[in-house]
């Protein structure tokens, strides 16, 4: 499953086909919110775009909803089988609270994978250039170690940093209604 | 007895090795499964021009970490394993008790040894250069092209 968000909207994409959750133009404060939403699905991938420079925050808020949604559900569907049917993971899409406690960060964003490779090659081949070479098994792991849990650190300050902020409750709804709809779409 | 212990430990010792030598066919695969996700239901299989130029992405960046981690710090390791490990098995007695008639065994030995010292130390001075190279060019082509740089359009 990917997902994407933008300002206004969420897309999660299954199969063959991209479902999104939109925001209205006009929000009518007498109906339910949820209800609101414009919702839909196509074939193809979401609407990437390229990002040029700090994101706004709004934009932030946005992507951190995706995340937590994305998160809250993996955690839900973990312990159902690998082959389970769809109908059978759409009964386990989480509650908003569920949703607050999952964390906004996702090792699986793009942000993330394309400099954890940098980092992690640069950090491994750090005590070679001191002349500190490798033919011990135990320093070896302890380095290998060492590499990827600073990669982890700077990749998740980085990602915390620049690419998420705290979400609304109603980019929270809408991160949800995002993914019922995925889960939905036959 | 000791035979039978002598041949179990170079059986480990092989599987040791085979393992660590194929680190980069079931490190990558490893990490595929993860970003593919466990269940097969929610996996995205589409085949547009975006997504195979992000899977192109994905496994150029994680292919090279996992060959550039492999080389840097398992593949001189492992030469340096041959060496010792070699001497604690005594080659030349195996090889010698053996097959004392098929070769020149003290001298094919010493070469063999000799060879993967060398390899060793000429990776440990050549492979960091490499890495940095490698991971370098991740870094500056992804994020001068913007984050997620694969989704460009």
């Amino acid at each position: 499953m990917e997902g994407y968000s933008e300002t206004g909207a969420i897309y999660f994409s299954r199969g063959q086909s991209t479902s999104f959750a939109r925001l209205p133009k006009v929000i009518d404060g007498n109906r339910d919110l949820e209800s609101q939403f414009i919702t839909g699905s196509y074939d193809g991938a979401p609407p990437y775009k390229k990002i040029d420079g700090k994101l706004p925050v709004i934009l932030r808020e946005y992507h951190s909803a995706e995340h937590q949604v994305f998160n809250a559900f993996q955690k839900k569907i973990s312990k159902r089988d690998a082959n389970a049917s769809i109908k059978e993971l759409a009964e386990e899409i989480p509650d908003l609270e569920e949703i607050k406690d999952s964390n906004d960060y996702s090792n699986l964003c793009g942000t993330t994978i394309f400099l954890s490779s940098g980092l992690i090659l640069i950090l491994t081949s750090l005590p070679n250039f001191f002349k500190f070479y490798n033919t011990n098994l135990f320093f070896m792991s302890f380095w290998i170690a060492t590499s990827f849990l600073i990669t982890y650190l700077v990749s998740k300050y980085v990602q915390k940093k620049f690419f998420l902020s705290e979400a609304k409750d109603y980019q929270l709804l809408l991160a949800r209604t995002a993914l019922k709809e995925a889960l939905n779409n036959e | 007895m000791n035979n039978i212990m002598e041949i179990a430990a170079y059986l480990l010792y092989g599987a040791a090795l085979i393992a660590a030598v194929t680190l980069p066919i079931w490190g990558y695969k490893l990490i595929e499964n993860k970003i593919k996700g466990k269940h097969k239901a929610l996996r995205v299989t589409r085949e547009d021009a975006s997504n195979h130029f992000a899977r192109t992405g994905i496994i150029a960046s994680i292919g090279t970490t996992t060959t550039g981690v492999f080389i840097i710090q398992i593949l001189p390791l492992i030469f340096s394993v041959i060496g010792e490990v070699g001497a604690d098995f005594n080659f030349e007695t195996v090889y010698s008790t053996h097959l004392a008639d098929g070769v020149s065994s003290d001298n094919y030995v010493g070469d063999f040894l000799g060879l993967t010292a060398q390899l060793g130390d000429m990776l440990q001075e050549a492979a960091p250069m490499a890495a940095v190279g490698l991971g370098g060019y991740n870094l500056i082509n992804n994020i001068s092209r913007g984050l997620p740089a694969i989704f460009r359009r």
